[in-house]
C-alpha cells in the first residue's frame, strides 16, 4: 500500500464518518404522545364543536351540548367580541369514554345531525385515548387529599368550573358554603350521576375527579 | 522508509477506529428508537385548511382590516420554523435553508406530497434519512404532518384560494351547524310532517327533541326516518328552485311547506347538512321562504312564501358576521342592526371561522353575484366602523 492510497483511505474514511455523523441515531428518551392540549383540545374548541363552545354571559347556557369552552363578550361600539375565553378541560377528559365509543364506530355524535369528526380527527383521539390519556398541563391531575374541605378543595371546583357569569356566577344562586350545606341531598344526586340528572339548573356534566371530590367531601361531612 | 511505516500504521489504525464508529454508529439504533414510526397514520384531509403562512386576511375586508377578516391558524411556515428552521439548523449555517417561501417550495412537487422530498423527509422510517433528526427527539404530530400534506396536495401555493377555503369552509358550517336541534333535515322536515304538510306523514313519523336551557325549554319536532326525511327535504329543494326559477310558469312548485294555515307548529331550520343545502339557503334565504306573513293567496289558500327572490333580509354571512349590515337586495335598503348573533351565542364561531367563511363565500363561483354584490355592484354588505361597502373589483 503507497503513501496515496494510504492517504486517500485516509479522506474517504474521514468523509464517510464526518457524514456519519448526519446520521443521528441515537436513542429517545419516549416515543411521541398525542399531546391533548396541542391536538386534541384544537378538535374539540373547533367551530365544528360550535354548540359546545357557545357559552357567554349573554345567552343561556345550552345544557343540550356540554361547555367545553366559556367566553365573556363584549359589545366594542360596532361589534360583539368574544373575549377571555377558558377551555374546560376536565370537561372534555371526563367524555373520554364517549369519544371511545364514537371514534371506534359504536356510536355517533350523541347530540345527533351530520356532525361527526374528520377521519384524520378521529385518528389523533383515538391515538390519544389509547396511549392512555395523558393530560400535559391541560388537566389537572385528580390527587384527592385524606380529608377533602371546602376552601381548599370544593372552592376552587366553584370557582373554576360553576363559577362562570352565566351560571352560578350571574344566573343561578351563589353557592357558598352554608347554601352546599343545605343542598346536601342535591349535591349528592348530582355526584351520583355525574350531573345527568339533580342539578337544578338542567343537565351538566362532571368529571370524574370532581365527582371523586365530592363525593369524599360530602362523606368526610362537608368539612369547612 | 521508517516514517512512512510509521504513518501507514497511524493511518491504518485512525482508519480502523474511524470505521469502528461507523460500524457502531450505524448499528445504533437505540431501545426506543427503534420502534419509532414516522410514516403518516393521518388520512389526508382537503378540509383542513393548510395555508403558507400563519394569518390569511381575506379579500373583500374593510379598509382596515376587521376583526372577522383574518383567517388565523398555524400554517406550513411556522411548522417548518418549529421543527427544523431553529438557529442551529436549517434556520441558521445549515443547508437548504427553509425560510422562506421559495426555499421551502423548492423541496415539494406541488399536489403530490407523495413525490416531494420534505414529505419524504418527515415520513420516512429510514433513520439516516429522516428529518428531524431523530435526536432532536421533536416529532412532528399528525396534526402538523396534515397541515404540510394537504398544503403541498392543494398546490403548494403561497397564498390560499378557493379549492382551500371551500372544503374548510362547508366543513365548518355542515358539522358546526347541524346537530340536535339546529339546521339538519330532520329539524327542517319535522313540523311539516307534524302539520301534516308532506304527504303520506303523520305526526307518528316524528319525534320530539327537548332543547333545555336554564331559563326555558323549547320541544322541536324531527322527522324520525332518514329516507323518508330526505325524499322530503329533497323534493322541498326542488320545488325551491323550479319555483324561483321561473314564479309564473312554476307557480304549482311554491314550496308545499307553505300550504296550509299555520305553516308551523315551532320554529324551523333550514338545512346545512350539505353543500347543496347551503347554496339553496344563500340563493334563496329563510326570509324568502318562510315569511312570517301571508304574502300571495290563490284557490282559498294562503301563501307565506315571496314571489321575489331577491326580497330577502337575511344571509349567511349576515347572519354569523356582526361587522356587517346586509341590504335587501331588491330594495337596496340597509339593515339598522347586524344579524351576526348566529356567531358568538348559538353557533360558537371564532373569528378566524368567520373570516374562513366570508372568503370562500366571495370566492366561490357557484354562489350568484346578487348574494354577494346585490344587484348592478350596488353592494349589499356593509362595514359597520367605516361603512365600507363591498362591491366586485
Amino acid at each position: 500500500m503507497n503513501k496515496k492510497t494510504l492517504i486517500a483511505v485516509a479522506i474517504v474514511s474521514l468523509v464517510i464518518y464526518l457524514s456519519s455523523c448526519y446520521n443521528n441515531k441515537e436513542d429517545i428518551g419516549a416515543l411521541p404522545r398525542v399531546s391533548f392540549l396541542g391536538e386534541v383540545i384544537p378538535i374539540m374548541t373547533s367551530s365544528g364543536c360550535g354548540c359546545h363552545n357557545n357559552v357567554n354571559a349573554n345567552t343561556p347556557p345550552n345544557n343540550n351540548a356540554y361547555p367545553f369552552t366559556r367566553f365573556d363578550t363584549i359589545w366594542d361600539g360596532t361589534t360583539i367580541l368574544k373575549i377571555n375565553r377558558s377551555v374546560f378541560y376536565d370537561g372534555i377528559i371526563a367524555r373520554v369514554d364517549t369519544f371511545r365509543l364514537w371514534v371506534n364506530g359504536v356510536i355517533g355524535h350523541p347530540g345527533g345531525g351530520v356532525v361527526d369528526f374528520t377521519p384524520g380527527q378521529k385518528a389523533i383521539i383515538k391515538a390519544w385515548i389509547e396511549q392512555g390519556q395523558p393530560y400535559d398541563g391541560g388537566g389537572t391531575a385528580c390527587v384527592i387529599g385524606a380529608t377533602v374541605k371546602y376552601t381548599p378543595d370544593i372552592l376552587p371546583i366553584y370557582n373554576g368550573t360553576c363559577k362562570s357569569s352565566g351560571c352560578h356566577g350571574g344566573r343561578g344562586p351563589v353557592l357558598d358554603y352554608p347554601k352546599l350545606l343545605a343542598d346536601k341531598n342535591i349535591l349528592t344526586a348530582m355526584m351520583n350521576s355525574a350531573g345527568s340528572s339533580g342539578h337544578p339548573g338542567g343537565v351538566i356534566g362532571l368529571s370524574s375527579c370532581i365527582v371523586s371530590k365530592f363525593k369524599a367531601w360530602i362523606a368526610a361531612g362537608q368539612p369547612q | 522508509m521508517r516514517k512512512i511505516s510509521i504513518l501507514k500504521t497511524m493511518i491504518l489504525l485512525t482508519g480502523g477506529v474511524l470505521f469502528s464508529f461507523i460500524a457502531m454508529q450505524c448499528t445504533k439504533v437505540g431501545v426506543v428508537a427503534d420502534n419509532l414510526d414516522r410514516s403518516f397514520k393521518g388520512i389526508p384531509d382537503s378540509t383542513e385548511f393548510s395555508p403558507f403562512y400563519d394569518i390569511t386576511k381575506i379579500n373583500n375586508s374593510d379598509i382596515i382590516p376587521d376583526v372577522n377578516d383574518s383567517i388565523v391558524v398555524k400554517g406550513v411556515l411556522s411548522t417548518i420554523k418549529e421543527y427544523c428552521g431553529i438557529s442551529t439548523c436549517h434556520g441558521g449555517p445549515i443547508n437548504p435553508k427553509l425560510a422562506t417561501y421559495a426555499e421551502i417550495k423548492s423541496l415539494v412537487t406541488p399536489g403530490n406530497p407523495q413525490g416531494s422530498k420534505l414529505w419524504d423527509l418527515i415520513t420516512t422510517n429510514n433513520l439516516n434519512r429522516t428529518m428531524p433528526p431523530v435526536s432532536a427527539g421533536h416529532e412532528l404530530s399528525a396534526t402538523d404532518k396534515t397541515i404540510i400534506y394537504t398544503w403541498i396536495k392543494n398546490g403548494a401555493k403561497e397564498f390560499p384560494s378557493l379549492e382551500d377555503f371551500r372544503p374548510a369552509a362547508i366543513k365548518t358550517i355542515t358539522i358546526g351547524c347541524t346537530s340536535g336541534n339546529c339546521h339538519n333535515v330532520a329539524t327542517s322536515t319535522g313540523s311539516w310532517a307534524r302539520a301534516n304538510l308532506v304527504p303520506g306523514l303523520v305526526s307518528s313519523d316524528t319525534t320530539t327533541f327537548a332543547h333545555i336551557r336554564s331559563l326555558s325549554t323549547t320541544y322541536y319536532c324531527q322527522l324520525s326516518n332518514p329516507a323518508v326525511r330526505n325524499v322530503a327535504w329533497d323534493s322541498y329543494k326542488d320545488s325551491v328552485r323550479k319555483f324561483y326559477a321561473d314564479t309564473l310558469g312554476n307557480a304549482s312548485y311554491r314550496p308545499y311547506k307553505t300550504f296550509s294555515t299555520p305553516v308551523v307548529k315551532s320554529s324551523v331550520r333550514g338545512s346545512l347538512s350539505s353543500y347543496d343545502d347551503i347554496l339553496m339557503d344563500i340563493s334563496f334565504p329563510k326570509s324568502l321562504r318562510s315569511s312570517g306573513t301571508v304574502v300571495y293567496s290563490s284557490g282559498g289558500k294562503n301563501f307565506y312564501v315571496r314571489g321575489n327572490y331577491l326580497n330577502a333580509t337575511s344571509s349567511l354571512v349576515s347572519r354569523i358576521d356582526s361587522t356587517l349590515l346586509l341590504a335587501n337586495p331588491y330594495t337596496g335598503v340597509f339593515a339598522t342592526n347586524h344579524q351576526g348573533d348566529m356567531a358568538y351565542s348559538d353557533g360558537g364561531l371564532t373569528k378566524s371561522d368567520i373570516a374562513l367563511i366570508k372568503a370562500w363565500y366571495f370566492a366561490d363561483p357557484n354562489i350568484p353575484d346578487v348574494w354577494k354584490y346585490g344587484t348592478n355592484n350596488a353592494g349589499i354588505f356593509k362595514y359597520r366602523k367605516t361603512g365600507n361597502v363591498i362591491i366586485k373589483r
